[in-house]
């Protein structure tokens, strides 16, 4: 055998299917790499890795990895799981909580956005309800018709004024 | 970096289970008490056993043929 050649795959890695030593063996090939470049002598280095306390000591080592992994990807799943469930739990607090009436979405949309618009009318109804109760009939009816006249004006001034020439030539020629 | 690594670091790929698991080690994972209590102490023959049989379902979930003492 020649010099080139230790036996610590041999004592690491028992079988081709002996996951847990081929890491061990990594970590072994890690550190001799780390020796190399700081210069250690090596011949001394893998005598003294060959010791027996040393082997079991990159065995744990694996071992301790390994189980590290695993306990990883169990917290990966609980964290799924987790989320999981609590997208459920509120789906089916959601899902269970009693659904309003129809006349309690009429109030919360009427005290929402549109409250703005649906207040000036109700202010104008209010308005118009305290003149009708506290003016006289014929005063009543003078508010009415002027009322009517501001709504009916800019409508009648529009139509009026493509015959407007005619009427003023008519007023003005004495 | 690959096209791949370069979509995952961006976060627009998904990465798999084994990249998330190596970066939470590299990146000084400590297991919490429930993932030590879930998984428990597992030893090296234990381990062994269960890549044996993940490998195995691998296989024959992929159709991948393995060719042995060739």
């Amino acid at each position: 055998m020649s010099d080139q050649y230790n036996q610590m795959h041999e004592k690491l890695v028992k079988t081709s299917e002996d996951f847990t030593g081929m890491i061990a063996y990594s970590i072994y090939k890690a550190e001799k790499r780390e020796a190399i470049k700081n210069g250690l002598n090596i011949v001394e280095f893998t005598k003294l890795k060959l010791q027996s306390n040393e082997i079991g000591k990159y065995k744990r080592e694996a071992e301790g990895l390994v189980n590290l992994f695993l306990q990883a990807a169990a917290d990966e799943k609980i964290k799924g799981i987790k989320a999981d469930l609590a997208a459920k739990i509120s789906k089916l607090t959601l899902d269970s909580l009693p659904k309003d009436p129809m006349y309690k979405g009429l109030f919360r949309w009427h005290n929402s956005g549109s409250a703005g618009v649906v207040g000036n009318f109700w202010t104008a109804v209010i308005v118009a309800a305290f003149v009708w109760v506290f003016a006289d009939s014929s005063s009543w009816n003078a508010a009415k018709e002027n009322a009517i006249n501001s709504v009916k004006a800019p409508f009648i001034n529009g139509s009026g004024r493509g015959s407007a020439p005619d009427s003023t030539s008519a007023t003005v020629t004495p | 970096m690959t096209f791949d690594s370069f979509l995952k670091t961006l976060g627009l790929r998904k990465k798999s289970l084994a990249e998330k698991i190596n970066d939470r080690v590299i990146a000084g994972y400590i297991p919490s008490d429930m993932a030590k209590a879930v998984v428990g102490k597992v030893s090296s023959k234990k381990f062994n056993a269960m890549m044996i049989k993940v490998i195995d379902k691998y296989n024959a979930d992929n159709e991948v043929k393995v060719f042995r003492n060739e």
